[in-house]
């Protein structure tokens, strides 16, 4: 030990420029790049929609061949959910997990930054199957063999670049669990934690849970495509069908991983709008549990029509509606919470009540999917693409854009521009509406999902739905310009920003220092 | 985060200074053992359907995990441990053995706590002799550092 110099300005030491983003361990920076990284794949996720939309917009085949289309759709998919929604719920793990908490920073500071820095490499490596010798991948982003053996070069690439955004996922996950149990401010128990937190929690549990059966279904394609293995092969007595077991036993626990931390974010969202503590705090956490729980118990239900003993059909079909109770109960703790509320509508507000209103919808026609004989009627049709878009994009993404309105002006220390914001919300509300709700319809009337083509009866709801893709795809670069300004300036943001707003995190300044919580603070 | 007092002798005095953990070693434990259950029953579960290709990737993210767990581990196992006795204050820094130590004479040892010059920033805390100074209890709060200042005066 040495003579030890005193100085309080060290807090915001940090290296500039591209150091500071490459090497940075700050959870705050990597926070930042990953959002950025989402707002960036949201976009190439996004143009690909609109190639489909366009492509849709009219009966017969006009701008690309099937085999491009197919892509389209498998990479939208794989971008949507592994580039935008996954990584822009972990920056927003990583910037308010810690300041929630009490903690300086995340447990494993390192850990983090692979994690991030894996994600570009990965999607390089999955993007560039584009310009590869018989195209992209086009199986859908479930991979089904036979169909995705078909795929050419880009095999491996697709494998190797989803065991890399898995292995970002869990390192991701693990840091979260670490953090979360290891590194909680004095005085916050489990029980004190806020939603987001909770529910954070219990994702990473997830993601942790299922990855490796991800990780392994795919080895086994790949060993059966290039090593004369047969998972997989029915001629060589393997099994097709199981791959779709493996596959949504990893997928349906994905779908709430995808939007079990939206139910954190409209948990935050909701009291501080209506001035009241959350209703149900309690259940609210019991009923994430639960539903985390049954995730792992309802797998087949998107498989209903593979040829199962009734036995499982009703099996599934019954655990699967039981998912319906947990969420009627976080549904109905947030309409409690709003009830009698002291009520104030701003954009985090709006884009909170939209969720509820339409994850509500999603989770409805996800009831009407789980009955075995209307599921196979609604199979491969429309409605399901209906269903999944209703609980993703008004429900994920929704919860994200609310986050980010909600928590930017602590991040940047400016106030957003709300006429902008509230004119961006209401934009995404129609649009999305009109794009997703047709799609009901011409599912029910029996239009198949991932066709480039269709018959003359779905033509006005088919042009329906791409000026509906067109609108809600204009207005998120409303959402980018909104963003930049906010940053650059604007009106100065209060430490606690909202007036209803409770938690640890608006106890600091906005934008809160580069090192924060080095001193835990004391939950009472 | 904790102080804790032991008093050896009348004269003897020893400050334990522990960062705070909200999980304990044998939480940590539980719950790595609870994870790998879970992760290795599902993976065990389809290596009997004869998919064992998930084993290896069950087994590689446990590592991972139970590296994370332990770094986290040794991070709240740390010490500083502050003896004061006969003529002499010792300063130990370290988990289970001293990993760096130093003393200074007792009658000479000062006790400093610098409140911070922005406000908001934590108070620090100093045992100073001769032109030396080492930093002791950075992991506590305000409150804490301030008691831990009064009581190392009275010790002193």
């Amino acid at each position: 030990m040495s003579a030890v110099p005193h100085d309080d300005h060290h807090h915001e030491q940090h290296p500039y420029w591209i150091k500071r983003w490459l090497f940075t361990t700050n959870h705050k920076d990597i926070g930042t790049l990953y959002l950025w990284f989402a707002m960036i794949m949201f976009f190439v996720g996004g143009a690909m929609a609109m190639i489909i939309r366009t492509e849709l917009f009219q009966p017969g085949l006009q701008f690309v061949d099937p085999q491009f289309f197919n892509s389209m759709t498998t990479l939208h998919a794989l971008v949507m959910i592994f580039g935008v929604i996954m990584p822009a719920f972990t920056g927003l793990a990583n910037w308010l997990v810690p300041m929630m908490v009490g903690a300086p920073d995340m447990a494993l500071p390192r850990m983090n930054n692979w994690s991030f820095w894996i994600l570009p490499f990965a999607f390089a490596m999955l993007l560039s199957t584009l310009f590869m010798e018989g195209g992209a991948p086009a199986g859908g982003w479930t991979m089904y063999p036979p169909l995705s053996l078909q795929t050419g070069a880009a095999f491996p690439f697709l494998i190797f670049s989803i065991h890399f955004l898995g292995l970002a996922s869990i390192m991701g996950a693990i840091n979260v669990i670490a953090t979360i149990l290891n590194m909680r401010a004095p005085g916050m128990s489990l029980m004190k934690m806020p939603l987001f937190v909770w529910t954070w929690l219990i994702t990473a549990y997830l993601i942790i849970a299922v990855m490796p059966v991800l990780a392994g279904a795919v080895t086994m394609m790949l060993t059966d495509k290039f090593f004369g293995t047969s998972f997989f092969n029915a001629a060589g007595g393997g099994d097709p069908v199981l791959f779709q077991h493996i596959f949504w036993f990893f997928g349906h626990p994905e779908v709430y991983i995808l939007i079990l931390p939206s139910f954190g974010v409209i948990s935050s969202i909701v009291p501080t709008f209506s001035r009241k503590p959350l209703f149900g705090y309690s259940s609210m956490v019991y009923a994430t549990a639960s539903i985390a729980f049954l995730s792992f118990i309802v797998w087949a239900h998107h498989m209903f029509t593979v040829g199962m003993p009734l036995g499982g059909l009703l099996f599934f079909m019954f655990a699967t509606m039981l998912i319906a109770v947990p969420t009627g109960v976080k549904v109905f703790n947030w309409v409690a919470t709003m009830w009698r509320g002291s009520l104030t509508f701003e954009t985090p507000m709006l884009f909170a009540i939209a969720f509820i209103v339409l994850f509500s919808i999603g989770g409805f026609s996800g009831l009407m999917l789980a009955i075995v004989p209307a599921d196979f009627q609604y199979q491969d049709t429309y409605f399901v693409v209906a269903h999944f878009h209703y609980v993703l994009v008004p429900g994920s993404v929704f919860a994200i854009l609310a986050a980010v309105y909600y928590w930017l002006p602590k991040w940047t220390g400016h106030m957003y521009n709300e006429s902008l914001g509230k004119w961006h919300f209401w934009l995404s509300a129609i649009f999305v509406n009109l794009t997703f709700f047709p799609m009901h319809f011409v599912g029910l009337a029996g239009m198949p999902r991932r066709i480039p083509d269709y018959a003359l009866q779905f033509a006005d709801y088919k042009m329906l739905i791409s000026v509906g893709a067109f609108g809600f795809g204009l207005a998120q670069l409303l959402f980018l310009y909104i963003v930049v300004q906010t940053i650059r300036g604007g009106e100065r943001a209060t430490s606690q920003v909202w007036d209803g707003a409770r938690g640890l995190e608006w106890t600091l300044p906005s934008p809160p220092p580069y090192h924060t919580f080095e001193t835990a603070p004391v939950v009472k | 985060m904790s102080v804790t007092r032991e008093q050896p002798r009348a004269n003897d005095v020893h400050f334990v200074i522990r960062p705070n953990t909200s999980l304990s070693w044998r939480g940590n434990q539980l719950f790595f053992a609870g994870m790998v259950v879970i992760s290795f029953g599902i993976a065990g579960f389809f290596a009997a359907q004869g998919l064992w290709m998930m084993l290896p990737f069950a087994g590689l993210e446990m590592l991972i995990l139970g590296i994370g767990l332990y770094r986290c581990c040794l991070r709240c196992g740390w010490r500083e441990v502050v003896s004061i006795d006969g003529q002499e204050v010792r300063i130990a820094v370290g988990r289970s053995t001293p990993e760096r130590a130093c003393s200074f004479q007792r009658c000479w040892a000062r006790v400093i706590l610098d409140k911070a010059a922005i406000n908001g920033y934590p108070s620090r805390l100093f045992i100073r002799s001769h032109g030396l100074q080492v930093e002791i209890g950075a992991c506590l709060v305000d409150e804490e550092r301030h008691s831990l200042a009064a009581a190392l005066r009275a010790a002193l």
